[in-house]
């Protein structure tokens, strides 16, 4: 309905289609390793999800299509920032602690080394990883959105399981 | 020992803090102003429609004048390529153009003017409609 709505040229729709996905697009692009530029990337993939709206099939989820737009503007992100300085992964701020001042050491440590494994994932595991783990959507939505098969999805999701649980031991 | 439940249950905490931070009113405003700022110079130069009544406009304004000034013998000066007065309401819009660029060749004494739809007749302006409808 909002989708149709923008396409017709309705910018409130626009405007509540971000409101409605904006954070969950922030934690995935975040746990994807967006880092400080997480508000920069969230706003240039909904500038490209609009761009080309007409290529949104309705049958589809839009919150995978979304991702995957997100995951693309990410790796374009990985790529322009490898071009410049690279921080050391075990430099880089993971997990603020001042977030949250009761979260358990323990726990903070595991969100920690999370955070660095999923970083570490090659791109399409890390990718069903999130939309999977993190998002909650179904093997079907994310194989749409990656344009690959359900068994394909399940596979590097089990590959994604077992490669964090060697990283997090 | 981590499990696959573990993982399940840490994950969706990944991100909170980013989550937390952004401002999607910001976010919505920031976009719309882009694909705004993106589609602006674009729209005025793409919209077809708009080209099409200024190209008809154009003509039929230009014909229009020479067409008065040709058959109230202004200039003295002969059309040869209108064999009758009549034949230039039957004129389509390539040949109208054709005619103006040669008029503007061979006769330095005519001018495109510019002119308001006020000046042109009836038969002008339902030429004018008619070209607008394609």
């Amino acid at each position: 309905m909002l989708i149709r709505a923008w396409r017709e040229g309705e910018e409130t729709a626009a405007a509540e289609l971000v409101r409605r996905h904006a954070r969950a697009l922030a934690r995935y692009l975040s746990a994807g390793g967006a880092g400080d530029d997480v508000d920069d990337l969230v706003q240039e993939t909904f500038f490209r999800a609009f761009r080309r709206i007409e290529t949104f099939r309705g049958e589809a989820s839009f919150r995978g299509w979304l991702l995957a737009i997100g995951s693309n503007a990410l790796k374009d992100y990985r790529r322009r920032l490898k071009r410049r300085q690279v921080l050391p992964l075990e430099d880089r701020e993971i997990v603020d602690e001042g977030s949250d001042p009761h979260m358990h050491a323990r726990e903070r440590d595991l969100l920690e080394q999370l955070q660095a494994g999923v970083e570490r994932l090659p791109p399409m595991q890390r990718d069903v990883f999130l939309m999977r783990a993190q998002q909650g959507l179904e093997y079907g939505a994310i194989a749409e959105a990656l344009e690959t098969s359900v068994g394909a999805a399940r596979v590097h999701y089990h590959h994604a399981v077992k490669r964090l649980k060697q990283i997090l031991q | 020992m981590i499990d696959e439940r573990d993982l399940e249950k840490l994950a969706p905490r990944l991100g909170d803090r980013a989550a937390e931070r952004i401002d999607p009113n910001q976010v919505a405003s920031d976009v719309l102003a882009r694909l705004a700022a993106e589609a602006e110079p674009i729209r005025w130069w793409r919209r077809p429609a708009l080209l099409r009544i200024a190209a008809a406009v154009t003509l039929v304004a230009g014909a229009s004048f020479f067409a008065l000034r040709g058959f109230s013998g202004g200039a003295g000066v002969v059309n040869e390529g209108l064999p009758a007065p009549v034949a230039l309401e039957e004129l389509g819009v390539t040949e109208l153009a054709e005619l103006v660029d040669s008029l503007e060749v061979d006769g330095p004494v005519y001018r495109l003017v510019p002119a308001s739809l006020d000046d042109l007749s009836e038969q002008q302006l339902e030429l004018l409609l008619e070209e607008m409808e394609g």
